[in-house]
């Protein structure tokens, strides 16, 4: 007798589903938390255009190495979003996307062809930690506006987005912070659920409080983190930490609910940001989508 | 990618095999109600990230392993859910399938321990590699190895006694 088949037809199909048309509110509202996010720190970075040199292929280099200094969205060099008199052929705009007028090189420089007249930049729009880098683009190429996003990684290669203004309603901010997943971590899941459960570095004493384990030490703690509901609701003991343990730097969340063992998740600097307060924000991001938290 | 192509390519997609994820879930949490918000749960995640995981085309695999884990979370938080019910359609006021309609194979798969259910779903009824079983669990083939082992001969047994 076939195992497989005889599951097949013991698992059944379940009573009908609703149209797949009533994901896509939710969905808009868990991209909206996450744009909000990426949003936030896109208008914080700069909008200048820096100094450009020429290299060789009759490509400019930017040989900007360090974030630009900050700006406002109102130090744009003219409006990024301006469609021209005569929209591009599909053609013409495929053979622009094609050209590789914007560009990170295999060392990490961004070049940018001089067909292409910046109109706007916004410098590491997705906050990514060196070597990487990423930049957003809003440039004129033979009369019609063009944004490119793109993100160097650091094995060498780039990921990148780009479009007709045109053809976009949103404006080049918002389009900008719709492509944050091309920063997100394309090796493996683990940047998807980075958190490690079995990795005890805490455990809670009185209340909210948290205490180091033997070899941890305890840097600093929050009690009760807005994470939202999926993460602890009112009458849970919850806290976020921070910790360094051998030289490895950790966040932690702690929470527990009635009689339940406590349950903590540890993640790696590495993979909860730089600071506390940005691991927190990621917490919260990942607690509203659902989907396992940082589990 | 414009939002109405990422659209119209996510609802393709989730139509095509949203019904055949929803029985992975039900496969492993034994519950069309959990298995419904499971499903939700993961295909709203799976929104967020299209572009990304679409360029990958990793499209099932990623919603599979969500409703992996998202299982794992609930088991570990018996006491709360994570996403209520889509709007309009509210899993807790749907009648419960009649117990009795289940057979003695599916209620054998029920009973066994979760990460012999969770192998032997994953290897025998949908066929994946030890590798791939391994990697969508997070852990070591040897570990799908054994669990599995004991699953499927604790499954063949009931098979044996049904014939």
């Amino acid at each position: 007798m076939n195992l497989s088949e005889e599951l097949e037809r013991s698992i059944g199909e379940g009573p009908a589903l609703p149209p797949p048309q009533d994901l896509l509110l939710p969905g808009r509202r868990a991209l909206a938390r996450r744009r909000f996010t990426i949003g936030a720190a896109a208008v914080a970075v700069a909008v200048v255009v820096v100094g450009l040199t020429a290299v060789g292929n009759g490509l400019l280099r930017d040989d900007s190495s360090a974030p630009a200094p900050s700006g406002t969205p109102s130090d744009r060099v003219s409006d990024p979003g301006n469609p021209p008199s005569e929209p591009p052929s599909r053609a013409q705009t495929r053979q622009v996307l094609n050209s590789d007028l914007v560009k990170y090189d295999g060392e990490g420089r961004l070049v940018i062809s001089p067909r292409a007249h910046v109109q706007q930049r916004l410098d590491n729009p997705y906050d990514v930690a060196a070597p990487r880098k990423s930049v957003a683009i809003a440039a004129e190429i033979d009369g019609a506006t063009y944004w490119f996003a793109h993100v160097y990684k650091s094995d060498g290669t780039s990921d990148a987005a780009m479009t007709y203004s045109g053809s976009q309603e949103q404006d080049f901010e918002t389009w900008t912070a719709e492509q944050a997943t091309l920063a997100e971590d394309q090796s493996g899941d683990g940047g998807e659920w980075p958190g490690i459960p079995d990795l005890e570095l805490v455990r809670f004493t009185e209340g909210d409080l948290l205490e180091a384990v033997a070899g941890v030490t305890l840097v600093r703690q929050v009690a009760q983190p807005d994470l939202g509901p999926a993460w602890a609701g009112p009458g849970d003991r919850s806290a976020a930490a921070e910790v360094v343990q051998d030289g490895e730097r950790y966040y932690v969340l702690a929470r527990a609910s009635g009689n339940e063992p406590a349950q903590y998740i540890a993640v790696p600097e590495a993979d909860g940001g730089p600071t506390l307060e940005q691991f927190l924000d990621l917490a919260q991001d990942r607690y509203a989508e659902g989907g396992g938290g940082l589990l | 990618m414009k939002s109405e192509e990422r659209e119209a390519a996510y609802i393709a997609f989730v139509a095509a095999r949203r019904g055949q994820l929803r029985r992975v879930a039900y496969a492993i949490c034994g519950d069309w109600h959990q298995a419904d918000d499971l499903l939700q749960t993961a295909l709203i995640k799976l929104y967020v990230a299209w572009p990304r995981v679409q360029r990958n085309g990793r499209e099932e695999a990623y919603v599979r392993q969500i409703i992996v884990r998202a299982n794992i979370d609930e088991h570990r938080r018996p006491w709360r859910r994570e996403q209520p019910g889509l709007e309009g359609h509210d899993g807790a006021a749907r009648e419960p399938l009649p117990v009795e309609e289940r057979s003695a194979l599916f209620e054998a798969l029920q009973q066994l321990p979760l990460m012999q259910r969770r192998t032997v779903v994953l290897r025998h009824w949908l066929g994946l590699s030890v590798q791939e079983t391994a990697a969508e669990l997070g852990v070591s083939q040897g570990t799908v190895k054994s669990h599995s082992a004991r699953g499927v001969e604790r499954l063949q047994s009931v098979l044996s006694r049904q014939s």
